[in-house]
């Protein structure tokens, strides 16, 4: 057994040439101009809804260069994202109406992200692996225990309140309508997209894949390792801190939740869910991570359960995410019985694992689940679905983990 | 003074309790490269199994068989789904335990409940060792650091003096060679990991009753055990040792402290201001393990007793 360097963590193709350009920029402003005309032509929930996606998928671009680009899986990204958050709305607080500069706000959070990227960013970016992910993981939670020391920064409990019409705006535009709020978001979080887009193809993305692939080849070729991670992460951070302000003008609040471990794990979820080979990626992860929080959540309590569940199994089976499955499947178009077939198959195993855990929910912990009709059934036609059920999920899981784990 | 020696006595406790999960995530990591990040779920499922069996079959058997449970579950755990993971590289198995982490969160919860079960050491247990200046020292804290001295005592044993210990420290550095002469090192790399997952399900059993048994258990130690492992270094066992011992005094005795900062640094002939001046030291406490595990890094990246390369 060799111990390989490899990331198996991988692009499918680094080279953004004149054929990627879809994926990776064309693709995301279909959807992405899909999700707002949709939010503004619904109510003011599809409104906030997509406002969410926006901010995830900018939080998510910055956690895709830093993990799928350079390897460096952060369990502490938040906190770039959190402190920019926290400097922003005190600022919106101190600044008042006194000058028009509403639409350079999150310039102040990727300020603050770059000064968190200088100060954290040397220390853990000497290490790289599993060590930088459990110092990233120190890192975060030593931010995080700060905030009962520190409650006029931190807002104690509470959080930090704002009202973002208070600064006026620059282009006369009115911040108050959730629409024009969008708007501007996903004009950032454009930027966002442009940034990491243009840095893909310069010599330096092209030398974080090699850190990412081979950092030992890559230092003998004349790059310093260390250095590379350490700039990609100055990049991420500052990225971080752009989707940090955009959250705190878009909420109108900063709690400690956004600083803390919770947070970090969203972004690595959701980006990993989504994919984390292309720019593509990131939106479809905070596409699934906002209807999952705001949505599904609603429906059924055990959302989480899902969440982890669909995590892990991408991990295991489908590494490249849900991106990677839609790639996979356009490859593969000539054969659409194939296609069908094991959509088929997952929609089934998903449609029997629902039906088994909101059984589960409903017996163990007493609340009756939303799926239609359950609430009416007696106690023994529950048991029966939740062990006929459990039988399925449990030989269907049997098989899926004899065929592959006896791959080697 | 008496506060002194009872925080002193507590923190070797509590250290003693961290070195169990760091000494098993140790292992693992050193002979196989992954860092379990569910290790400390591990710990979780052994105070909740533990408890399942206590409330039927006694405190006693709970202790027992709870481990072996947990551990076989440790071991199915590295056949069936790390083991297949393992060509892909050392992240991708790190971002599948911390999956794994979330999932049996939100099965505990399904199972036991969201808030804590009311899991406690048997009567026998509750009385007092000796007194100390006065105040007495709980029986079962003696009992929590003989059980953890013993459980660490057999696995040095097992590790330095069996044969099935030399495979294993063969397998450590040249597991091509160990194969070559016959031996089944993924079979090998099964045990170790049930092995340390029984541990972890030994801590659970030990710490569950001694702190409390609620589903954040896992995300409150798991995070300081990964902070106790970098601090020691990577991979070195004794670095582990040292590392839990001192972050469980360091907190123990923070705790302790009942001073304010800018009182506490008046005698040094500093001076703290403003909001930092009004900072309890007792509230440093929860940040101790990772202000150390940052300092430790600024002065040598590889831990206390890391090697360069891990």
């Amino acid at each position: 057994m060799s111990h390989d360097t490899h990331s198996a963590v991988r692009a499918p193709d680094p080279h953004p040439t004149r054929k990627k350009f879809g994926m990776t920029l064309i693709g995301p402003a279909v959807v992405l101009v899909a999700v707002i005309a949709l939010a503004l032509t619904g109510g003011s929930f599809f409104v906030q809804l997509a406002t969410q996606v926006v901010l995830w998928w900018c939080f998510g671009l910055s956690y895709q260069l830093l993990f799928g680009r350079t390897g460096m899986l952060s369990f502490g990204h938040a906190v770039n994202f959190g402190l920019a958050a926290f400097v922003t709305a005190h600022t919106v607080r101190w600044l008042g109406s006194s000058w028009p500069v509403y639409e350079l706000l999150p310039l102040v959070g990727a300020f603050v992200g770059l000064c968190c990227g200088v100060v954290l960013g040397f220390p853990v970016t000497r290490r790289s692996g599993v060590a930088f992910s459990m110092v990233t993981l120190g890192l975060g939670e030593l931010v995080a225990a700060c905030f009962l020391m520190f409650p006029a920064f931190f807002g104690g409990e509470a959080g930090v309140t704002l009202h973002r019409t208070d600064v006026r705006s620059l282009l006369g535009f009115d911040y108050g309508r959730g629409g024009a709020q969008l708007l501007f978001t996903a004009a950032w979080s454009c930027s966002v997209l442009a940034t990491v887009h243009w840095l893909a193809g310069t010599p330096f993305g092209m030398a974080t894949l090699a850190v990412r692939d081979n950092a030992q080849r890559a230092e003998f070729s004349g790059f310093c390792a260390a250095n590379i991670r350490w700039v990609s992460y100055l990049v991420a951070s500052t990225l971080a801190g752009v989707a940090g302000a955009l959250s705190a003008l878009a909420f109108e609040i900063v709690t400690v939740d956004s600083v803390s471990l919770h947070t970090s794990a969203d972004v690595l979820l959701m980006t990993v869910i989504g994919g984390i080979g292309s720019t593509f990626g990131p939106l479809l992860g905070a596409i699934f991570l906002s209807v999952m929080n705001s949505v599904v959540s609603g429906w059924t309590r055990a959302w989480l359960f899902y969440y982890g569940f669909v995590f892990v199994t991408l991990v295991w089976l489908a590494p490249q995410g849900i991106a990677g499955l839609c790639v996979s499947a356009w490859q593969r178009r000539s054969m659409p019985r194939t296609i069908a077939a094991s959509a088929a198959t997952v929609l089934g195993f998903a449609v029997v694992l629902v039906v088994f855990i909101e059984t589960a929910y409903q017996i163990f912990l007493g609340e009756a689940s939303r799926l239609p009709g359950w609430h009416a059934l007696g106690s023994t036609a529950l048991l029966t679905i939740f062990w006929g059920s459990g039988l399925t999920v449990a030989v269907w899981l049997t098989r899926v983990v004899g065929r592959s784990g006896s791959k080697r | 003074m008496e506060v002194l020696a009872s925080s002193l006595l507590n923190g070797l406790t509590y250290g003693f309790l961290l070195f169990m999960l760091a000494s098993g995530l140790t292992l693992i990591f050193s002979l196989m490269g992954i860092m379990n990040f569910a290790h400390a779920s591990i710990y979780m499922l052994g105070a909740y199994v533990g408890y399942a069996l206590a409330k039927h079959l006694g405190f006693w058997v709970g202790a027992l068989v709870a481990p072996a449970l947990v551990g076989i579950m440790g071991c199915a755990l590295e056949r069936w789904f790390l083991r297949a993971l393992h060509v892909r590289g050392h992240v991708v198995e790190l971002l599948f335990t911390f999956g794994l982490a979330l999932l049996i969160e939100e099965v505990v919860k399904l199972i036991w409940g969201a808030g804590p079960v009311d899991y406690n050491f048997p009567h026998a247990l509750k009385g007092s060792l000796f007194e100390l200046f006065g105040t007495p020292y709980p029986a079962y804290k003696g009992f929590m650091v003989l059980v953890t001295a013993a459980a660490l005592a057999g696995l040095y044993a097992l590790v330095t003096h069996t044969r099935v210990g030399l495979i294993v420290r063969a397998s450590l550095t040249h597991p091509l060679m160990v194969e070559n002469l016959g031996h089944d090192t993924d079979r090998v790399f099964m045990w170790v990991f049930g092995l340390g997952s029984a541990l972890a399900g030994l801590a659970g059993v030990i710490g569950g009753a001694a702190l409390t048994t609620e589903p954040s258990m896992a995300t409150q130690l798991g995070t300081i055990i990964f902070v106790v492992v970098v601090i020691g270094g990577l991979g070195s066992i004794p670095g582990a040792f040292v590392a839990s011992i001192l972050v469980g005094l360091l907190q123990t005795l923070l705790i302790a402290v009942d001073l304010r900062l800018g009182e506490a640094l008046i005698p040094m002939g500093l001076l703290a201001h403003g909001a930092l001046a009004e900072v309890k030291i007792s509230q440093l406490a929860p940040m101790a393990p990772y202000c150390l595990m940052v300092a430790v890094l600024l002065i040598r990246p590889r831990g206390l007793l890391g090697r360069r390369d891990a």
